[in-house]
């Protein structure tokens, strides 16, 4: 007789001495297997609150929901999931550029765009325009120009003679010209009614709207749009790591 | 059994609170006895979340009856483990004591019967390695095949026999060591 057949010879005896039948050469498991398979004979535990409403009531069965419905998440979800799966399989420089791309955009749109409330489009074109003016070449980027800048604050300046409805444009530190002399002009005793006052260290913010619909001819509003943030690399020591 | 298992079960799939309560009927007390051998402290309310799960979730089974028996019982064994996680309820240890033993003679099968009751199989299964002792209790309560008890615990069917085959043999050792004689 075979190992095999030993196997199942075996099997077959402990078959039927699970199942209850009589195995004459064991009464001792017999008689263990019976008291055993008794205990399933005792009455029937008491189903709890949520069981016995169940089995009182039953379930209701699942509402009918309009299949369109149902099906556009799983069309929706592997696209997202593959977005995802892209994203996650960038190397850590690719998602770095990728970060900081989707944050220039996200600035440069809230600047721009008119529906954005001025809340956040104040110093998103604040933002914007410091970049930009970073960019710019240096023999493009104009010399500071008073009356743009007495044009938009309106404020007293810290020269002498930066006041509302002056021209700041004259210097007044030159003297006035022969063929037209004109009388000195008073300095102002303080900010003139009626206009505000700006940050006088600070230069004027340009209209970062108006410098992206110029024409791209204009080397002075030449405007990267992505703008590269560079992050030096971090170095990891383990044996720091590990104290 | 139910003679119209795939019927009942089609019902108990839409709601219907009549197959829930033949299902129910069917197999509450084997699982009841089932968690009781594994030593289920609170075994009435675990038998209750064993059927709650059943019943939330036979939408989603597709099998015949024996199947469906695998199924419940396959839940009843994850309760236990979930259970013993948790560390509320441990295996149920009944030392053996003599003035609890109700054995008078050990003349007859029927004597031997009554005297082997609840407390003295349950403490022979604590005889058992815990696997011994689950592989059995499904074979026997839960009328499971080596398959079957392969697939609610994760095991193969070889690995299923062998524990069988030891827990069987460590029985025979102890109900003969302790002169058990039907």
């Amino acid at each position: 007789m075979s190992a095999f057949d030993d196997d199942q010879d075996m099997r077959a005896h402990e078959d039927d001495l699970l199942s209850g039948r009589p195995v004459l050469s064991e009464p001792e498991l017999v008689a263990f297997v019976a008291a055993l398979r008794a205990t399933a004979d005792e009455p029937a535990p008491r189903p709890n609150p949520a069981l016995a409403a169940l089995l009182r009531d039953g379930l209701a069965p699942p509402a009918a929901t309009d299949p369109a419905r149902v099906r556009a998440p799983r069309h929706l979800w592997p696209a997202v999931r593959d977005h995802v799966r892209t994203v996650a399989g960038l190397g850590l420089g690719a998602k770095i550029l990728l970060g900081a791309g989707l944050a220039a955009a996200t600035v440069t749109g809230a600047a721009t765009i008119d529906a954005v409330p001025d809340a956040i489009q104040g110093p998103a074109n604040a933002v914007v325009s410091g970049v930009v003016h970073l960019f710019r070449p240096a023999a493009a980027r104009p010399t500071p120009a008073p009356a743009r800048t007495a044009a938009r604050t309106a404020g007293p300046d810290p020269r002498p003679h930066a006041a509302a409805g002056v021209d700041p444009g004259a210097p007044t530190a030159l003297p006035a010209p022969v063929a037209a002399p004109s009388p000195p002009v008073p300095a102002p005793s303080g900010p003139p009614v009626g206009t505000a006052t700006v940050d006088p260290v600070l230069p004027a913010v340009p209209d970062i709207r108006a410098l992206l619909r110029a024409p791209s001819s204009d080397p002075a509003v030449t405007i990267p749009v992505l703008p590269v943030i560079v992050v030096p690399p971090v170095i990891v020591v383990p044996g720091v790591l590990g104290q | 059994m139910l003679d119209d298992f795939d019927d009942v079960l089609a019902r108990a799939q839409v709601g219907s609170a009549d197959a829930f309560t033949a299902l129910y009927e069917d197999l509450v007390r084997p699982v009841a006895a089932y968690l009781r051998a594994r030593g289920v402290r609170e075994a009435e309310d675990v038998t209750s979340e064993v059927f709650l799960a059943v019943f939330t979730g036979i939408g989603r089974f597709v099998g015949e009856q024996a199947q469906f028996r695998s199924w419940v019982f396959t839940i009843a064994h994850r309760r236990v483990v979930d259970g013993w996680r948790k560390g509320s309820r441990t295996p149920l240890e009944i030392p053996y004591e003599a003035d609890h033993d109700a054995r008078t003679s050990c003349s007859a099968e029927s004597d031997a019967l009554d005297g082997l009751g609840d407390i003295r199989v349950l403490a022979l299964l604590a005889d058992l390695t815990p696997d011994q002792r689950e592989v059995l209790t499904l074979r026997i309560i839960g009328d499971l095949t080596v398959e079957q008890v392969g697939d609610a615990l994760g095991k193969r069917p070889g690995a299923v026999k062998a524990l069988q085959r030891r827990g069987l043999a460590t029985l025979r050792r102890v109900l003969l060591a302790e002169g058990v004689t039907l």
